[in-house]
């Protein structure tokens, strides 16, 4: 009997074990793991993100040109296709039979790997045109599981300043790594004022979130919207460019390898910023990217390199204007210093110049660019017996040179912008060893050649410090965001280490360089009736070929409109090709009509590709 | 009207309380988790919940109507009924409707019954009947071969309609045989093969075999409890041995697999202790017996596994045991219930708020999942309340069992226990992953007649023989 009693307790026992076990796993389940709870909040909501339309791009004059475009893709839900004509709906989208029966099977097997369950959305023809859309839209019954997706991409207004502007793809890995704002399918701005304007254009997108049931059929709007959020479209912005004078200068640059920047003095905005090889941008919207990056990734002419910012290029002979700049604010440089030249300057290694009249004064040697002048300014720089020694001289004359911009980035809003180069005590220590070097031993850089290196919008920018006789704007592309105006760094007045007065003075010289008909002018190419153009040419020599030919000005000479800075690679002297084509950019900004159409035509037609050394 | 007071008197109502609570319970969760807008009315006879109101009101009118019946009756019509269910279940093979792939639906008109419901309390009666018979031991071998039958006879039948659930049911008869005097070592035995198999499964040959050597030695040392020390010396030679053996075949290249070595070892280890080891050698035998029957089991057990099995059972006990992940296929619907279960948090979503009830998530989730919707919608504390109350029901019927003075009501009761208890432990423990899918009812609460009528049927003639008490 004693064992019977023992049974039944050893019976509730059991019952209580079994019941504490499943007690026990309820409350790991329910109260101390979470997992559960995020799993079914994935499960049964569906968060729809609501797209806002990115925001526009306009130039100077609010001539628009970026815009949205609705683009069309057919996507299909697996589980849901059934019999269909295969036929006809090859017909509608214009493909190939084959094309719709590769795109199926590739998906299934997607579907299968991927684990993704087949009643989810997957685009399978992409960029269809508006007609197939509607014609599609028409038929559509026919096609079950086929379905059409609508988003909106890029549109082009302009086919000019495609590096400018750059372009958006839909976001990889490594954006939605960096950003969480971003998901699969997004779009990103990548290059130019797309890219680094991108938190501004992008907007914030929006959710509305959705029940859904097992079978991923939405239900209802979750708490009746209570959680959702609104698109909020992306800010406008109205750039700094004018598309005419890009468009012009586009033009002008065909055939040529080169750049042209061209910046307005008084508010450091970019007029026109060309990168020849020159690319319509709609080759990279969303229809023909794909087909057309690899392409202008392999063309040996390097269309998608911005040289007006990431090209250093030794700066020539405009350079000597900064080192007047630098000999007169050190005072071992006035106006009426007078060097003779005989055919160059013949000490140590020894500069070559061109034969013109001897002595000459610092106007006339910026007139007729004379080489053997400013090694002479150059060597007085250096071997300035108020330093010390080299170390110190030549470093006050790299602050200089870093306050003209050179040397490191202008922080300008340009994206990919580069430092260009300017040599430091150590560059030379490792050329030749420390106190190994002197004057002579770096004399290349009197006349902007040897381990110097600048950006063409380098020069554009120096040439707008000149107009502005001494201070300069951060050039920038944009002119205003939605109205809010532009970061303060953008309006604050720069100064360089040079006083106005000196400038001045420079400015009689590149005034005459354009304009002293019959003095021996080096660049009478650019002169333009009642313009006033002051300039300055450049003839940059390089290991990659024939010289750079760089041409360097502002003009009026009084309240200067623009400033510009010409680079046509491998061209040869500077007043054959930079010259004009600077002085046809001035006249088209500043007049808009060209008097002189003969030049103009020899430029366009001009093609110096042939003398490019493909590397 | 002087017998009528009487049978209102001694009847359990505690129990009857229990039963109602959970009934209506049963339908407030059904109709959460078939709720659509389209049919909000409770009454809707289009929807489940409609269809469980007459479930519910017919189920009670039969409990009224055994309340009604005289005692005697079951005992008489104990046989007769068990033979009828049993045709009824060859009738169903021969000619019963395929649902979810088992044939174990009847229909009459538009009612489908599932005779297998209604087998369990004709078989509960027969063992009562049969076990309460004057003068029945049973330890008798006669005893266990009519016990056998009285069992072998309907699971067989059930197994045949490929109605593994309710065929597993039957197994909850141990509870009532190990009351009656069965001995607590065949359910031990059971659960330990039970126990092996799993980690058979789960394990790799050789891991598993070291196990049962530990094992083995460790029963060793128990049984010669009172000679521990020798015990535990000999138990020492044996795993110095055994390292030695490993030693001795790495130093020999000899290529054999490290548990086919211990296989051999441990046979020649035992031989010569059987040699020269006189006395106690049946403690020695049982141990022997113990080691080598459990590597037999453990290796047969892959083999069934990959050769007996069908596919969805095996795929069903991988699940379980983890032993691939696949929430696609067949892990879905216990992927989805603990989903369900596991957000709904300490205190539920709410009535009708479960997102995972309402809109599909998991399946069959007004039948054998609708634990799912407890969890989610009233949440910890929903179902601590729901699982006391089954404590509460379980008790009272122990309580009604000991109380007897026949011992047909006791034994009756035991099964009325044991079912429920069966039902109400592997239907919670499926839910939340704890053990494979067994397509079993959870009483009272699942939607459905047959399940509904068959337990309260079974509750309500365990009532009626208590009045007798």
């Amino acid at each position: 009997m004693r064992e019977i009693e023992n049974k039944n307790k050893i019976v509730l026992f059991a019952t209580c074990l079994a019941v504490f076990i499943i007690i026990a796993k309820l409350f790991y389940m329910q109260v101390i793991n979470d997992e559960y709870k995020q799993t079914a909040k994935r499960n049964a909501l569906y968060y729809q993100t609501q797209y806002p339309a990115r925001g526009l791009i306009y130039d100077r004059h609010k001539n628009i040109l970026v815009s949205n475009q609705t683009m069309y893709d057919i996507t299909v839900i697996p589980r849901e296709i059934s019999s269909f004509d295969t036929l006809e709906l090859c017909k509608i989208l214009n493909v190939t039979e084959n094309f719709i029966k590769q795109s199926l099977t590739e998906l299934a097997k997607k579907y299968k790997n991927k684990g993704i369950a087949n009643y989810q959305q997957t685009p399978i023809v992409k960029h269809i045109s508006i007609d197939a859309y509607t014609k599609f839209q028409e038929k559509s019954y026919k096609f079950p599981g086929f379905y059409t997706r609508a988003y909106t991409a890029r549109k082009y207004a302009t086919k000019s300043a495609a590096n400018l502007l750059g372009y958006i793809t839909e976001v990889d890995k490594n954006d939605i790594a960096s950003d969480n704002y971003y998901q699969q399918g997004d779009f990103i701005g990548k290059n130019g004022i797309e890219a680094r304007y991108e938190n501004e254009l992008r907007g914030q997108k929006g959710v509305a979130i959705y029940t859904r049931d097992v079978l991923n059929r939405i239900q209802d709007r979750y708490k009746s919207g209570a959680e959702d959020s609104m698109a909020v479209a992306g800010l406008d912005l109205i750039c700094t460019i004018d598309s005419a004078l890009q468009n012009y200068g586009e033009k002008l640059m065909q055939n040529k390898i080169g750049s042209i920047v061209a910046i307005e003095p008084s508010t450091g905005e970019i007029l026109a910023l060309i990168s020849s090889p020159c690319f319509d941008p709609s080759l990279l919207d969303e229809e023909n990217r794909v087909n057309n990056y690899k392409k202008l990734v392999a063309d040996s002419y390097k269309p998608l390199f911005n040289r007006a910012i990431m090209s250093s290029y030794p700066p020539g002979s405009v350079f000597k204007v900064a080192n007047a700049l630098i000999g007169l604010q050190e005072n071992v440089l006035t106006p009426d210093t007078y060097y003779s030249c005989a055919m160059g300057y013949h000490v140590g290694r020894s500069v070559a110049c061109h034969s013109h009249h001897s002595p000459i004064n610092m106007t006339q040697s910026l007139m007729m660019s004379c080489n053997a002048y400013y090694c002479h300014v150059f060597r007085s720089i250096i071997d300035n017996p108020e330093y010390e020694n080299i170390y110190d001289s030549f470093d006050k004359w790299m602050e200089y040179c870093m306050s003209f911009g050179f040397g490191r980035k202008l922080d300008s809003d340009l994206y990919g912008e580069k430092n260009g180069r300017i040599p430091t005590t150590t560059t030379y220590d490792d050329l030749h060893g420390k106190n190994r070097w002197k004057s002579l031993s770096i004399i290349s850089l009197a006349i902007g050649q040897g381990e110097t290196g600048c950006t063409p919008l380098q020069i554009a920018n120096f040439m707008a410090t000149i107009a502005n006789r001494g201070h300069y704007y951060i050039p920038h592309t944009i002119k205003d965001i939605d109205g809010k105006g532009i970061d303060a760094k953008f309006t604050q007045k720069r100064y360089t280490m040079v006083d106005t007065v000196n400038y001045e003075k420079v400015i009689d010289g590149m005034y005459m360089a354009v304009n002293a008909m019959g003095m021996g002018n080096t660049a009478g190419r650019a002169y333009v009736q009642g313009l006033d153009i002051c300039g300055k040419t450049g003839t940059a020599e390089n290991p990659h070929g024939e010289d750079h030919s760089t041409f360097a000005c502002f003009a009026p000479r009084k309240n200067p409109k623009i400033a510009v800075a010409v680079y046509v690679e491998n061209a040869g002297f500077g007043a054959t090709w930079a010259a004009p084509i600077a002085s046809l950019i001035v006249e088209k900004y500043i007049s808009g009509t060209i008097t002189r159409p003969y030049e103009e035509e020899r430029i366009i037609n001009a093609n110096l590709l042939n003398k490019i050394k493909i590397q | 009207m002087n017998r009528q007071q009487n049978i209102l008197q001694t009847l359990d109502w505690k129990t009857i309380t229990v039963y109602l609570i959970l009934v209506c319970a049963g339908l407030i969760c059904i109709y959460s988790s078939v709720y659509n807008n389209e049919h909000p009315s409770i009454f809707d006879m289009s929807q489940r919940y409609g269809m469980q109101i007459i479930w519910i009101a017919t189920a009670f009118v039969i409990a009224l109507f055994i309340l009604c019946l005289d005692i005697k009756i079951f005992t008489v019509l104990s046989i007769p009924l068990y033979l009828l269910t049993l045709c009824l279940l060859i009738f169903v093979l021969v000619s019963g409707l395929e649902v979810n792939g088992s044939r174990s639906w009847l229909s009459i008109g538009s009612i489908r019954i599932q005779p297998a419901e209604f087998m369990k309390i004709a078989t509960a009666l027969m063992a009562a009947y049969v076990i309460s018979e004057h003068g029945f031991k049973i330890n008798s071998m006669t005893n266990i071969i009519k016990m056998l039958i009285i069992f072998i006879a309907p699971i067989g039948l059930i197994l045949m309609q490929k109605d593994t659930g309710s065929a597993l049911v039957f197994s909850s008869f141990m509870i009532m045989l190990y009351r009656e005097g069965m001995s607590g070592w065949i359910i031990i035995g059971l659960l330990y093969l039970s126990i092996l198999f799993i980690v058979s499964l789960l394990l790799p040959a050789f891991e598993t075999i070291c196990i049962l050597t530990a094992l083995s030695m460790l029963i060793y040392i128990i049984l010669n409890f009172n000679i521990l020390w020798k015990s535990i010396k000999i138990t020492f030679v044996f795993f110095i041995g055994l390292i030695f053996a490993v030693f001795i075949r790495n130093e020999a290249d000899i290529k054999m697999e490290t548990q086919y070595l211990i296989l051999i070892y441990a046979a020649i280890f035992l031989s010569i202790l059987l040699i020269s080891y006189k006395g106690r050698i049946s403690k020695l035998l049982f141990v022997a017996i113990f080691f080598f029957s459990s590597v037999f089991i453990s290796f047969s057990v892959d083999y069934v596994f990959n050769n007996f099995l069908k596919q969805h059972q095996k795929d069903r006990i991988e699940d379980m045991l983890n032993m691939k992940v696949d929430l696609q296929g067949t892990g879905y619907n216990v992927h989805q219930s603990k989903i369900a279960i596991g957000s709904g948090g300490l205190f539920g979503q709410g009535f009708l708020q479960g997102t995972q009830t309402k809109f599909n998530f998991v399946p069959e989730q007004s039948t054998d999942f609708i634990f799912c919707t407890i969890g989610e919608e009233f949440g910890f504390i929903g179902c601590l309340i729901v699982i006391s109350l089954y404590l509460l029901l379980l008790f009272r019927i122990i309580i009604i069992a000991e109380r007897q003075r026949f011992a047909f009501t006791r034994i009756f009761a035991y099964c009325t226990f044991g079912i429920l208890f069966f039902h109400f432990i592997v239907n919670v423990s499926m839910t939340i992953g704890l053990i494979p899918v067994i397509g079993i009812p959870l009483p009272f609460l699942s939607y459905g007649g047959s399940s509904l009528w068959a337990f309260t049927i079974m509750l309500f003639i365990l009532l009626k023989l208590d009045t007798k008490r």
